[in-house]
């Protein structure tokens, strides 16, 4: 039998928001409130710094970065700076994930395979890199590997926080702004950027959907904030 | 009674696991299933429980430190 899912989509949001609806829906999976869900969302332009930041990869200082119109915070997931933009969509799946999984590395890669079968269903052909996590594809605007999909997860009580972003048509020359990830070699992509007339962003999220369904044996339905 | 706090299974795979931080110090007293410790490998943040009620009586591992599934990092007196 399948396990029922929720998933509800905060569409444009701040970071600092949508965390905050984050942490309580976590709250209440803990405490068996909730059922797990799969929360969606878009920021404005905001960098976040994970629990791995260095400094040397925040290529600009908070005030410059204000003056182009992006926020800055400090977070609780793993990894290093990421930046989330619009056009950028973002899923957290809030999971007692060894109800599907065994291993947090293996639930990992699980994620990134989802992503992975959603960039298919587009027609690229999204790829791990070993020894780096997030997901790759080949950008023919440079013909290089480059990240088009960036992962960071936190574990608290059996259940998880953040998540993946896939970049769809994010604003590029954001990035520019910092070494994603912390990985200085390779650049970041996007969906529009690989040729793809950009979808919208509830589309990619109802074929994330289906691809988790199909990866993690589940059964997504929606739900609404207001009813958690 | 004597609890081990153990790197909890679930980070089992990973390849590289580091204590980042340690929210408690020798002396507090925590309740059973309070986060007391941050561990994380390159993209996974782990919150490590209290494993009972009790005061913290040792910490066998510090911050920076590379860490095994199922080492034990620490003890509870409850």
């Amino acid at each position: 039998m399948k396990k029922d899912l929720n998933w509800i989509d905060l569409g444009l949001i701040s970071y600092e928001q949508a965390f905050e609806l984050q942490e309580r829906i976590h709250q209440k999976c803990v405490e068996g409130a909730a059922k797990d869900t799969l929360l969606f969302q878009e920021n404005p332009a905001i960098i976040t710094l994970g629990r791995g930041s260095h400094d040397k990869n925040l290529l600009y200082s908070p005030g410059e970065l204000a003056a182009m119109g992006i926020n800055l915070s400090a977070v609780s997931r793993g990894g290093d700076v990421s930046y989330h933009g619009r056009g950028q969509l973002i899923v957290s799946p809030i999971l007692h994930f060894e109800r599907y999984i065994k291993g947090a590395h293996h639930y990992v890669r699980c994620l990134e395979q989802v992503v992975i079968n959603v960039l298919g269903h587009y027609g690229l052909s999204g790829k791990r890199i070993k020894g780096l996590s997030g997901v790759w594809v080949n950008d023919p605007r440079t013909g290089t590997e480059s990240k088009i999909s960036a992962l960071g997860i936190a574990i608290s009580h059996g259940v998880t926080l953040h998540g993946m972003s896939i970049n769809v048509n994010p604003n590029l020359a954001h990035f520019a702004t910092i070494i994603p990830c912390g990985i200085e070699d390779r650049d970041v992509t996007s969906m529009a950027a690989c040729g793809l007339i950009p979808p919208p962003l509830a589309e990619v999220r109802d074929q994330f959907i289906t691809a988790f369904d199909a990866m993690f044996g589940t059964q997504t339905a929606k739900q609404t904030i207001n009813k958690i | 009674m004597k609890y081990e706090i153990i790197m909890p299974e679930f980070a089992e795979g990973a390849e590289e696991i580091n204590l980042r931080q340690w929210m408690v110090a020798v002396g507090d007293t925590v309740k059973k299933g309070d986060n007391i410790a941050e561990a994380a490998t390159d993209k996974i943040s782990i919150y490590v429980e209290a494993p009972a009620d009790g005061k913290i009586t040792a910490i066998l591992a510090a911050e920076g430190d590379r860490i095994l599934v199922g080492q034990i990092i620490g003890e509870i007196e409850g």
